[in-house]
């Protein structure tokens, strides 16, 4: 197995690159299916492979929560460029991931928080992860895709 | 005629910032300001990324629309200049999309505000006099970011 170089401190692009060189990309058979618009069809979240293989790895990506910080900054209203990105460079890079901790991790860092937090208040989900052949196996009608009434708890 | 064989290339003045001189040989273009910093690969149809760097998630948005979620974020929203192409076609090539007068070409979401963490893109089949164009998935969604990294 691949050893990690030792990577807090060193930039978060050359940890990719890095990766991008020595491990080999994984499919994950996981996606995510949300709803964060009621007049909108179902998202439907993909992990990348590369970035799931640096997940299972280990040692390579920052936690999730540097990424909350700065969309904090980012949310301010005289926002005009990120002057905190050392916490991605500088942090302490998270140990390896199972494939199913890597999930909940992209659904923090990529899926709006009031979906999140509140995926199970209402009549029926606003979330749900699933695997890639629980999809609709052809695009047909994909305007109008929705999680399932039948999810409903 | 030299080889460098060297494994890391660091300004002198500011180590992120490396001069090339241009054809003419009287100006020169910055070395990092023409790297690209993401790009995706995402084949809409099978629902599958083919090919990436820097992204840690893409988000299938609807028919033809996507976000592409970068893992190093940019410094800035605006700061940025993106770059995409579509592979016009929805069998990984057997035969064209749309017909090949009408192409396939590729945007920016328009109605999605400029962020640091992310990129909108969206894949089209063109027009015709007759017919209007329209979103559309196809077998190869290309994304490339340039800018300046956080």
């Amino acid at each position: 197995m691949t050893t990690t170089p030792q990577f807090q401190g060193t930039h978060l692009f050359d940890r990719l690159c890095w990766a991008k060189e020595n491990l080999d990309g994984v499919q994950s058979d996981y996606r995510v299916v949300y709803e964060d618009k009621i007049d909108e069809c179902a998202k439907i979240l993909v992990p990348d492979p590369n970035w799931m293989a640096c997940a299972l790895q280990g040692g390579i990506l920052p936690p999730v929560w540097v990424y909350w910080e700065l969309k904090k900054d980012e949310a301010q209203p005289d926002f005009k460029k990120h002057t905190r990105g050392y916490l991605l460079h500088q942090t302490e890079p998270i140990e390896a991931m199972t494939e199913e901790e890597a999930i909940e991790y992209l659904i923090q860092k990529d899926i709006p928080e009031h979906v999140w937090k509140n995926w199970d208040e209402g009549n029926r989900p606003k979330m749900v992860i699933c695997r890639k052949n629980q999809l609709p196996a052809t695009r047909e009608w994909r305007n109008a895709w929705r999680i399932s009434e039948e999810l409903a708890a | 005629m030299s080889t460098l064989v060297i494994n890391e290339l660091r300004g002198l003045d500011a180590s992120g910032s490396i001069a090339v001189t241009a054809e003419g040989g009287s100006t020169t273009t910055n070395l990092q300001n023409g790297l690209v910093k993401h790009w995706v690969n995402y084949d809409s149809v099978n629902q599958t990324t083919d090919g990436s760097f820097n992204q840690t998630s893409l988000t299938d948005v609807a028919e033809g629309t996507f976000t592409s979620n970068y893992t190093n974020y940019l410094s800035g929203a605006s700061n940025k200049c993106i770059l995409s192409n579509s592979w016009n076609t929805r069998n990984d090539g057997v035969s064209n999309n749309s017909g090949a007068s009408r192409g396939g070409s590729m945007s920016s979401q328009g109605a999605v505000v400029n962020s640091t963490s992310s990129i909108n893109f969206q894949t089209f089949y063109g027009s015709t006099a007759s017919s209007n164009g329209a979103l559309e998935d196809m077998s190869g969604s290309y994304c490339t970011t340039l800018g300046d990294l956080a």
